[in-house]
């Protein structure tokens, strides 16, 4: 019901301040993937304890380079349910391979991925009307 | 295909939603023990997971996802494909029976509250089969249009005189042919909207009562609630009933378009022990109610039977058929004169009125179809000279505005909608309401089905409609340049196989009219 109905009401413009999760989901995506497909040496010692070096590697790469295209695109809603997708992979191997501290850096990257993962549920939450298929059940 | 629809989308759903959860957790095992890759396939399938909980415990505003879960997401998507492929794959805007979906994305609409302006023209066909409006040269103002009322009763200077504000009213459907929350939605919904709802005939308005609407208590032909062992009429308890707050009008049904001259017919599966309380009938049986009331064998044991439940009541009390004979209608209104007895209204049932259950042969051939019994009606009682007796009522597929303002326009005062509130309770035509699997909870009382259906959520869907159309029955009758509702007439109307031209109808020129009207009730 609904969705092929032209008269379905046209959600308002989302509020300006979703564009800071939104540029902070995709920023912190495009440099992570850089560094991944940049061979970082710290990625590498990541990927290598998940038995998933190289290849897995670059294929998360790829999918977070990915991830931060659609966000800036305008299919941010779309972009940010796929990057919290991959930030729920990352939650995966931290607490079930890598564990809070990777590499000595202090919880750094657990930080980080915290971070990207609240404000993509934020962009997602905010302007989940706007998905493609579930957007008019939600 | 409807049926077999219904069945297995509760199983392969109840299948779904236990394997996804399942799947999930094996998927993460998988990931965990054997490669990290697998987690790719874990990630969606945790979403997955997630969404489908949310449909079936977190959302209450479409029931057919809270009851079948993702699986039910297969409609939605199907109806995003659009008109253009739809057509193709199924059928097309227009061909759905009884409603098409262009006529039931209406009512949708304006139960969600949305604008219903559409585009590029209509969809219906323009060969002059179909009744339409005709609009004045002169619109009326708005300001200057007047408030509806309509005092049921007034003719006989009752006390208890019943007065409507709105000319719509939610049509006989019982307890039994509906589940409780479907009825307390309704219930709740008229209360918000401020229109009388019908009870059916279900017996004790249980459920009706709860949420403190008006009633219009319906007496079938089993008379249940108000009958002795026998099936006449138990004034005792008549007289309980409508002391009743809420109860504000007796019906007495003696017949329904959709199986006129056939009793109420209540499948076994729908039977629990509750109803059969209610209506003091067998566990595991069909109930079916006898063709006709017991004190009604002609006209003037009918018309005597009226003054009965009307001494009884105390209330104003309206009689509900679907026309069949004309000669019979005649003879039913001269008894009324001779007896001077006069039901406070009559309400016409077009054949092609809905049901709960009903043979599938009265449902198709048999009865007068609304348009063409109510002119008829209204003709037969001007002739009598009764008109101003009582008010005239008519129901049958008048969900939209402009089908409704037709029907007033013929000759009714208000009219009744049974499926346009289904509609609005979300009711997606499955055609399963006579076999307790409705699977959006309205017409079933399994209790994992009516979950689904959010009471308080589709009450106000229900109140949207109703507030929805009053909207459009105003702008109408600026347009038919009318100042009020009551005053529409047959000049507001273009019937099929004639042009307007043939025919000259106005109030003033009333022997004209009745001519005229005879006309319409003889064309073939
Ligand atoms: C599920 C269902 C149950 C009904 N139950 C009754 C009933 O108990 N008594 C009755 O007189 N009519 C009953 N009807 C008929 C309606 O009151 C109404 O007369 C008819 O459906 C025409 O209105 P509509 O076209 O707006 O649905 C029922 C209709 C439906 C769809």
């Amino acid at each position: 019901m609904g969705s092929a109905d032209p008269a379905t009401p046209k959600h308002g413009p989302p509020p300006l301040w979703l564009w800071g999760p939104r540029l902070i989901a995709a920023g912190v995506m495009a440099f992570v993937a850089y560094l991944k497909l940049t061979d970082n040496p710290a990625d590498i010692a990541i990927f290598t304890q998940l038995g998933m070096e190289p290849h897995g590697r670059y294929l998360v790469g790829a999918i977070e380079g990915f991830c931060a295209l659609v966000l800036l695109s305008p299919y941010a809603p779309v972009g940010a349910v796929m990057t919290s997708g991959v930030m729920l992979g990352a939650i995966i191997a931290h607490a079930t391979k890598l564990g809070l501290i990777v590499n000595g850096d202090g919880g750094k990257h657990v930080g980080l991925l915290a971070l990207v993962f609240l404000s993509s549920l934020l962009l997602a939450f905010f302007r989940r009307r706007e998905l493609p298929l579930i957007g008019d059940t939600l | 295909m409807a049926l077999s629809f219904a069945v297995d989308l509760e199983k392969v759903s109840r299948a779904a939603n236990i394997s996804i959860p399942i799947v999930t957790g094996l998927s993460f095992l998988a990931g965990n023990y054997l490669t990290f890759y697998l987690h790719f396939v874990t990630v969606p399938l945790i979403m997955l997971t997630g969404l489908n909980l949310y449909y079936l415990h977190g959302q209450r505003s479409h029931a057919l996802l809270a009851n079948y879960g993702i699986l039910a997401q297969m409609r939605y998507l199907f109806e995003s494909l659009g008109p253009e492929f739809r057509q193709y794959l199924f059928m097309s805007d227009t061909e759905e029976r009884p409603f098409n979906r262009v006529e039931r994305a209406e009512v949708y609409r304006k139960a969600k509250g949305i604008d219903s302006a559409s585009a590029f023209g209509s969809q219906l066909q323009f060969g002059g089969a179909d009744f339409k409006l005709l609009h004045s040269m002169y619109p009326v103002p708005k300001e200057e249009l007047e408030p509806y009322r309509l005092t049921i009763g007034e003719e006989r200077e009752l006390d208890q005189a019943y007065t409507l504000d709105k000319p719509l009213m939610i049509s006989a459907m019982s307890y039994g042919s509906l589940g409780s929350h479907a009825v307390r939605a309704l219930a709740r919904g008229a209360k918000k909207a401020g229109i009388p709802m019908n009870t059916g005939e279900g017996g004790y308005p249980k459920y009706h009562l709860m949420e403190g609407c008006d009633l219009i208590f319906q007496m079938g032909t089993a008379k249940f609630g108000v009958r002795h062992e026998d099936g006449t009429l138990d004034d005792e308890r008549l007289a309980k009933l409508a002391a009743e707050d809420a109860v504000k009008v007796i019906e007495i049904k003696l017949s329904q378009g959709a199986k006129p001259g056939k009793g109420g017919l209540l499948p076994k599966e729908k039977i629990t022990q509750e109803i059969a309380e209610l209506r003091g009938v067998p566990l595991g049986k069909d109930v079916v109610s006898p063709p006709f009331h017991a004190e009604c064998r002609d006209a003037a044991s009918t018309v005597a039977f009226i003054r009965r439940v009307q001494e009884v009541s105390g209330l104003p009390v309206g009689i509900k058929l679907c026309l069949g004979r004309d000669t019979e209608l005649v003879a039913l209104l001269r008894a009324m004169k001779e007896q001077d007895v006069f039901p406070d209204y009559l309400s016409i049932d077009g054949a092609e009125g809905g049901t709960g259950a009903a043979p599938k042969a009265f449902m198709d051939d048999f009865g007068v179809p609304l348009l063409e019994a109510l002119p008829v009606v209204d003709a037969r009682l001007k002739d009598e000279e009764i008109r101003h007796k009582m008010k005239l009522f008519a129901a049958g597929k008048l969900i939209s505005p402009g089908k409704q303002l037709i029907a007033l326009s013929l000759g009714a005062d208000a009219v009744y909608s049974a499926r346009g509130f289904m509609l609005a309770l979300g009711c997606i035509q499955a055609l399963q309401c006579n076999a307790n699997t409705c699977p959006v909870g309205i017409t079933t009382h399994r209790p994992e089905l009516q979950r689904g259906l959010d009471i308080e959520g589709k009450a106000q869907r229900v109140a949207n409609y109703v507030h929805a159309l009053e909207h459009d029955w105003e702008e109408a009758l600026s347009a038919l340049g009318k100042r009020s509702l009551r005053e529409l007439s047959p000049e507001n109307v273009l019937m099929p196989g004639r042009l307007q031209g043939d025919t000259i109808l106005t109030r003033e020129d009333e022997q004209q009219n009745l001519i005229n009207l005879r006309r319409v009730s003889r064309r073939p």
